[in-house]
């Protein structure tokens, strides 16, 4: 009997697999303490990147064609995993305070690592719903972790019901398409079309695109499909908010950017179309509603849904560098939110309080370098130069400029300034508010290596961002044969 | 490709939905009405209800029925696998062996973490 089992293919996703069993071992016979499950699974991420940056340059379909690693899978493998490394940092001090026996955290973060590695080395519908189901599945009871705190099972309940319908969605559109083409595959679907004229205007397959792309907006939270999102990211614990913000939206774009290019472009339909209003339809709602918050958390929710905007311009564009861009974007962006969310977590208190815009208020005179750091992140969310946001925003909006969709890159850019309020505000109650009087506690040596790591890649895409520019080219040109 | 014929399915929902309303409206315009106490009551003859029918029951169960799909999921792979254990030769075994780790480990967990104590 002959078997496609290539298993290098899945070399990252084992390496996480493995470190999984571990640290499950681990944290079923150890004591209360959990912050030995937090540094095996630290080893087992890291182990995980360099296995991910070893195997740059290779390009395997196997499994039956059911995952391929080629450098676009590897490189969301990269960005994802650094969401993981960054967000275990943070959480080493903060799990211990808040659950007595809370290794599970540890070890839902690795399986929805899993599900996202899944998701985004797919190249068969089925094992994009896999992935999909494993990181929801994963991410729901992780929003849910401070059980005591009433805001954060609400937030999960509201994620795990919005989430069931964009899963059902989604199966539903690729049910639709199965049942034109007669597969699941996206090669083949994509042959399939590239030779059948005829399916243009075919509108059973027009609803299944309509209903994946559905499906996909409701996990990366485009507007009208964002309605779970400021709940969800309010109610989670800070360093989950970062993770999801990061991780989920990386992976969850991943996904839509391989649909895209594999198989829609050789299927006429107006996707730039629809994805055009989703994005400045987006853009626009986010950045208003985040304007009017009090909450951090909440305002940073609201930020990210503008920011997916802000990818998806990226997407409309439909070249090469476009797709590049958006992937570019995709990694500015974790290392920017992670890093926010990690002072964040430090500022919040036990009971879920200690993230309203007051408690930012005179920050900059008890903790200078920490509000330093916070400036630079919330300049980089608002696209300030010389930080990584800056240039991300740079290259989606040329992508849009050069593919002609000038009025939607203006728009974006009009949508930018409005955010810059919001970002600003935060440093001002930084810097020139007086403080309430706050119980200081030393900064975690945790947070303090999650805060740098952030703050490296900030600067390092900022500065420097031609070489991993280039890296999400090659990662684009891998997907186009 | 494929053409459905599609309108099949249509006249089937059609159908079956039709049937559904009818049969509601016509129990509700054409059944005898009789709003007795006793009529009204959840069962006419047999138990008195007691309570509310939302009640919150032990966490427990949950447990129970997550572990009964451990084993089940596990058992029900096992049967086609061990139709063609012989063709398949060692690969199999070494993969079947890794899929027992698999769900060995998930086990394990559980049990430290004590979803076998009633109490």
């Amino acid at each position: 009997m002959h078997f496609d089992l290539n298993y290098s293919a899945i070399l990252p996703q084992i390496i996480i697999g493995v470190t999984l069993f571990i640290s499950a071992t681990i944290d079923a016979f150890s004591s209360a303490r959990k912050w030995p499950v937090g540094i095996i699974t630290l080893f087992g991420i890291g182990a995980g990147i360099s296995s991910a940056v070893y195997l740059w340059g290779s390009n395997i379909v196997s499994f039956s064609q059911m995952v391929s690693l080629d450098e676009f899978s590897l490189l969301l493998f990269i960005t994802v995993m650094i969401a993981g490394f960054i967000t275990v940092l943070v959480s080493l001090k903060y799990v211990d305070d808040m659950e007595p026996d809370g290794g599970h955290f540890y070890l839902l973060l690795l399986s929805s690592l899993l599900g996202m590695m899944f998701l985004v080395s797919a190249t068969n519908l089925i094992v994009i719903v896999l992935g999909l189901e494993l990181m929801s599945l994963s991410i729901y009871p992780l929003v849910g972790f401070t059980r005591d705190r009433q805001i954060s099972l609400e937030g999960a309940m509201k994620y795990l019901i919005l989430g069931a319908i964009a899963t059902a969605f989604l199966l539903y559109g690729i049910a639709l398409i199965y049942s034109v083409l007669g597969t699941t595959n996206l090669y083949t679907i994509a042959r399939i079309l590239s030779t059948a004229q005829h399916m243009t205007g075919n509108l059973v397959m027009m609803a299944g695109v309509a209903f994946i792309l559905i499906g996909f907006s409701f996990k990366v939270a485009l507007v009208p499909f964002h309605a779970w999102t400021p709940d969800a990211y309010q109610g989670a614990p800070a360093p989950i908010t970062g993770f999801m913000a990061a991780a989920v939206k990386a992976a969850s774009f991943g996904a839509i950017i391989k649909v895209v290019i594999i198989v829609l472009q050789s299927f006429h339909v107006p996707v730039a179309e629809a994805l055009w209003w989703l994005s400045a339809v987006t853009m626009f709602t986010g950045n208003i509603i985040a304007v009017m918050q009090k909450n951090v958390k909440r305002m940073l929710a609201y930020s990210s849904i503008a920011h997916a905007g802000y990818v998806v311009v990226g997407l409309v564009s439909g070249t090469a560098f476009g797709m590049s861009s958006a992937v570019f974007y995709l990694l500015s962006y974790t290392f920017t939110i992670t890093g926010s969310f990690a002072i964040i977590t430090y500022l919040e208190k036990n009971d879920g309080t200690g993230s309203e815009l007051s408690d930012f208020s005179g920050l900059a005179k008890e903790h200078p370098i920490l509000s330093l750091i916070m400036a630079v992140f919330m300049l980089s969310l608002a696209g300030i130069p010389p930080t990584a946001g800056f240039m991300a925003k740079l290259y989606v909006f040329s992508a849009a400029i050069k593919s002609g969709y000038i009025g939607l890159a203006i728009f974006g850019i009009l949508t930018s300034v409005i955010s810059l309020y919001y970002y600003l505000r935060i440093v001002y109650a930084m810097y020139f508010e007086e403080s309430e009087g706050r119980t200081d506690t030393p900064v975690p040596a945790g947070i303090a290596a999650g805060v740098f790591i952030a703050l490296w890649g900030v600067i390092q895409l900022g500065i420097l961002p031609s070489d991993i520019m280039n890296f999400a080219m090659q990662s684009i040109q891998s997907l186009i044969h | 490709m494929q053409n459905y014929n599609l309108i099949n399915i249509a006249i089937y929902a059609v159908i079956i939905i039709g049937f559904a309303v009818i049969t509601v409206l016509l129990s509700a315009l054409v059944g005898p009405k009789a709003k007795s106490n006793e009529k009204l009551s959840p069962y006419e003859c047999g138990v008195e209800p007691v309570g509310n029918a939302r009640f919150s029951f032990p966490v427990k169960y949950y447990v129970i029925a997550l572990m009964f799909l451990i084993f089940d999921v596990e058992v029900v792979f096992m049967y086609p696998w061990a139709i063609i254990v012989r063709a398949l030769g060692a690969f199999g075994m070494y993969e079947m062996g890794v899929f027992i780790f698999i769900v060995l480990v998930g086990f394990v967990y559980a049990w430290k973490k004590g979803a076998f104590e009633w109490e």
